[in-house]
């Protein structure tokens, strides 16, 4: 059954390990020390977001303390530019997917004054066009992601207002299709990745009661295979990735408890790597921070007692997204 | 963690015409000059080096041994932020530096967007990115960069190439045949098809083309998602236009096939849903366990009115299954497709009633 579906075979319950916190630490901790100067260049141009995910992770842990505080709020100074936008990496352009990790980390740092943050917000508003979508940078591309990270940006700064809302919420709801689910732009494809983002959105700006919770949440269950494990397109195979993405939006439509719960623990947990730490996409493959800390997220999600609570929508540690009294909207059956 | 650039690498990097990087990425740059028509770049896993130059130029296929990859990459990455864009003497090199690196690392917007600006003032003919992100996206199918670099070039461009429509549908072909499920693709296609209509206007021969090219695509690609929500946007851009279409019915007709008995274009939309609802019945019944095949029979549903005839469906789906279960029992085909219709029961009996 498991080859027809697209899907993998879990290991024996007893081949499954437990939750190997101290390795996930040392993995995040010690990650790009053994990377020679081609493999950090060759990822360089996502340096921004590789930092949020290792520190959310360390976060989660208690781990905070481990990461080198300074060395990281000196480099997102250096990454932000005239226009307010901040870069993956020194001298890489401005971009909403990285100026939102800026942000979420300063966050975690309660650092925000490091940076110029009324530039900032100025550059976000810059972005959003007449229909109310939001380009991802001054070269136009438009996206349902970046209307995420803009609209997750301001919140994190206090400044919502600052944007058109109702054109936001707009363009994103016109973006929805049949079946409940949401794509990149209007018409296209539902995908798990951009419906957290949508979902997302709209629960930052307090427009839930606009999605379709029932077929929606419908939608996000069937993508739980055999194994446990989340795919995020229908007939694609299981990724830990899908844990947050689906996890997380079904969290916020109120509708968690439609999944199988238990037998998602055991796909993630099975995804952990017991030699190095950190999770991969699929058992035994290769680690690394964004499937660890989305490994990780979604575990606490599912309710994890010894890791830190995780906001759904911000994909940022409970007590932050508190002492900032943001309280983004969620469902209820 | 942190990126740390060592000024004293600058030096380091002086630029010397006859060093080995140069030498590659002036090969590199020789053959993309002279054969317009390369179609296919990659890497070739040769190790050693040998006597002779690492890129390799076969029937409009361009390749580069593995083993000079990371010092080429090293060297155009580093000088590609060193120097100035609108800088007149630097220009040059600067595009030969971006062109080689991306070919070897097409995730790199920053990159990108220097050409862009090159673009703009002048210092670099658009068709060259054409092709850059043609050979980029023939070795990495889905990599959004490119396609998003593309679609900026499309909308400084596509004024001047009359055949751009298909040159891109025909590049789209090609990314959704090599990774299935190619999100970025299709949502290339649908920008392309949409861009068309801004531009143009609709377009019943472009929509009859592209629904023919998806009805063959979708039975060769059966459990591609992709594929078959791009049908689906493609019904609902006829359902869109249906105003046109009523001014055009003698065309459509015609380029329906003359579906009989059909005189509005609701009608004729509707009988579109019903060919493809019976299309999709017989699939479900000779290919067992394809969750594609039911995502796309309830977009048909929701789309025309769901008929009392779909329980029937259902039942002679059980009926096949169960005159087929042991052959089925033995693969395996079996669980998955009571799973399917289960699923679809419960879905009818929750968002239909």
């Amino acid at each position: 059954m498991a080859l027809l579906m697209n899907d993998i075979v879990l290991p024996k319950d007893d081949d499954i390990p437990d939750l190997l916190l101290s390795k996930h630490a040392n993995f995040l901790a010690s990650y790009g020390n053994n990377k020679d100067d081609y493999e950090f260049c060759m990822t360089e141009y996502l340096r921004m977001n590789g930092i949020y995910w290792s520190l959310t992770a360390m976060d989660l842990m208690g781990k905070l303390g481990e990461m080198d505080k300074d060395g990281i709020i000196l480099f997102i100074k250096q990454c932000q530019h005239e226009n307010g936008g901040i870069g993956a990496s020194i001298d890489h352009d401005p971009h909403l997917l990285y100026t939102l990790s800026a942000v979420q980390i300063l966050c975690l740092y309660d650092a925000l004054d490091a940076i110029d943050c009324e530039k900032v917000t100025k550059y976000v508003v810059n972005l959003q066009n007449n229909d109310g979508s939001f380009c991802g940078d001054q070269w136009g591309e438009v996206d349902t992601r970046f209307s995420m990270c803009a609209v997750a940006c301001l919140a994190l700064l206090g400044k919502l207002d600052a944007i058109n809302i109702d054109d936001a919420v707009n363009f994103v709801i016109s973006c929805m299709n049949f079946d409940g689910g949401f794509g990149c732009r209007p018409g296209s494809e539902s995908h798990a990745g951009q419906v957290y983002c949508c979902v997302g959105m709209l629960s930052i700006t307090g427009h839930l009661h606009l999605i379709k919770a029932d077929s929606l949440g419908w939608w996000l269950c069937e993508r739980q295979l055999p194994s446990g494990g989340l795919n995020g397109r229908p007939e694609k195979l299981p990724d830990v990735c899908y844990s947050w993405w689906v996890v997380a939006s079904l969290r916020i439509i109120g509708r968690l408890d439609w999944l199988d719960k238990d037998q998602l623990r055991k796909f993630i947990m099975a995804c952990q790597d017991v030699e190095t730490g950190g999770f991969s996409d699929r058992p035994n493959d290769m680690p690394d921070p964004f499937h660890t800390l989305f490994g990780l997220a979604g575990l606490s999600l599912l309710g994890e007692p010894s890791l830190k609570t995780i906001n759904p929508v911000f994909c940022m540690p409970q007590p932050i997204v508190s002492r900032l009294k943001i309280q983004p909207q969620m469902l209820t059956i | 963690m942190q990126a740390q650039r060592d000024p004293s690498a600058y030096w380091k990097m002086a630029h010397d015409p006859y060093c080995l990087e140069e030498r590659i990425i002036s090969d590199l740059e020789a053959i993309m000059k002279k054969d317009p028509l390369l179609e296919e770049f990659d890497v070739i896993p040769v190790t050693e080096a040998k006597n002779r130059s690492p890129v390799i130029h076969i029937s409009h296929n361009l390749g580069i041994e593995v083993w000079c990859i990371k010092t080429v990459f090293m060297y155009c990455y580093e000088n590609s932020f060193k120097l100035e864009p609108l800088w007149k003497k630097e220009y040059l090199r600067l595009e030969r530096y971006t062109k080689a690196a991306l070919l070897l690392n097409a995730n790199i917007t920053t990159l990108w967007n220097i050409r862009k600006k090159l673009i703009v003032n002048h210092f670099l003919d658009i068709d060259c990115d054409f092709l850059l992100t043609k050979l980029a996206l023939s070795q990495k199918p889905k990599c959004f960069e490119a396609l998003s670099h593309r679609r900026w070039l499309l909308q400084q461009a596509s004024s001047s190439n009359p055949h751009w429509v298909e040159t891109e549908l025909s590049l789209c072909d090609r990314l959704s045949s090599r990774m299935k499920c190619n999100y970025h693709a299709w949502s290339h296609r649908q920008f392309v098809f949409s861009q068309a209509i801004k531009q143009q206007g609709f377009s019943l021969t472009l929509w009859a083309s592209e629904y023919e090219v998806s009805d063959v695509w979708t039975k060769f690609h059966l459990s591609d998602h992709s594929g078959w929500h791009y049908r689906k946007f493609l019904l609902d851009q006829f359902r869109k236009n249906l105003d046109y279409i009523e001014q055009h019915m003698d065309v459509a007709r015609k380029l329906l096939n003359n579906i009989p008995g059909t005189t509005t274009p609701t009608q004729l939309y509707m009988e579109l849903l019903n060919e493809e609802l019976q299309k999709n019945e017989d699939l479900i019944l000779s290919f067992n366990a394809h969750e594609t095949l039911w995502y796309y029979r309830r977009f048909l549903l929701q789309a025309g009115t769901i008929s009392h005839a779909e329980n029937h469906f259902l039942e002679k789906c059980c009926n096949s299954h169960k005159s087929n279960s042991k052959r089925a029992a033995a693969t395996g085909v079996d669980g998955v497709q009571m799973r399917y219709i289960e699923h679809h029961r419960r879905w009818l009996s929750d968002f239909c009633v």
